[in-house]
């Protein structure tokens, strides 16, 4: 069970990275101090949304991990 | 072949993927208060319900990571939105239902599983219960429709 949180909350974290590390096609500008330049609110905000991405990276994990047998298997003595 | 490279452009796409978010995670907060509300009225359906739950969360939480991860890259493309009120406004309410979602994760889905062996009782547990779990589901789906709408408000 616990491998298995493990496996697959990094390999969502990954897949995550890949795609906020994504620079985009065109150029566009992903800058982190212009944001904070704009206001000290900012941070806070960026701050926000790093735990919001991480919790729901949990919180999918765990739930995936304990429906396992639901989900694959189609088992529902869960 | 003009659509498909219309939508390689970063910011047609990350609008796309924050809008698929919402309606993944609106849709999924809609159908479980929906069902949660049936519950009342259908004390029989609560095995059924405690199943089915996590699997609803499951897409919440889902729709949640992809907001999250795109409104990030928007926000930094937009900095400015920063000092846009209804953006403020927004973002009040998402932490609103964030914080409401860790609650119904951690609190309100295990004990709902607990009492549901006796849901049909109506023992004091499960009305007391069902009060919090009102109240939860309530701000949930306000405050999700209310994120929806502001969002719809700042493309103006």
């Amino acid at each position: 069970m616990k491998s298995k949180t493990i496996l697959l909350s990094g390999f969502i974290f990954f897949i995550v990275s890949l795609v906020a590390g994504h620079p985009g096609h065109d150029g566009a500008n992903f800058s982190i101090s212009n944001a904070i330049d704009q206001s000290p609110l900012s941070a806070f905000l960026l701050a926000f949304t790093t735990l919001i991405t991480v919790t729901s990276i949990y919180f999918i994990t765990k739930i995936t991990v304990n429906q396992w047998r639901t989900i694959v298997i189609n088992d529902d003595r869960v | 072949m003009t659509t498909v490279f219309n939508l390689l452009d970063i910011h047609l796409a990350l609008n796309l993927l924050h809008f698929l978010g919402a309606v993944m995670a609106v849709g999924a907060v809609i159908v479980t208060d929906l069902i949660n509300g049936f519950l009342h009225f259908r004390a029989d359906f609560a095995e059924w319900d405690a199943k089915i739950a996590p699997l609803l969360s499951l897409m919440v939480w889902t729709g949640f990571l992809i907001l999250s991860v795109t409104g990030t890259l928007m926000f930094l493309r937009e900095p400015a939105l920063i000092h846009d009120t209804i953006f403020q406004a927004k973002m009040l309410f998402v932490a609103a239902v964030f914080l409401n979602g860790v609650f119904l994760n951690i609190w309100v889905t295990p004990k709902f599983k607990e009492l549901s062996d006796e849901w049909e009782d109506r023992t004091d547990k499960v009305k007391a219960f069902e009060v919090i779990a009102g109240i939860s589901a309530t701000v949930s789906l306000v405050g999700w429709l209310t994120v929806l709408v502001l969002g719809y408000l700042l493309t103006f």
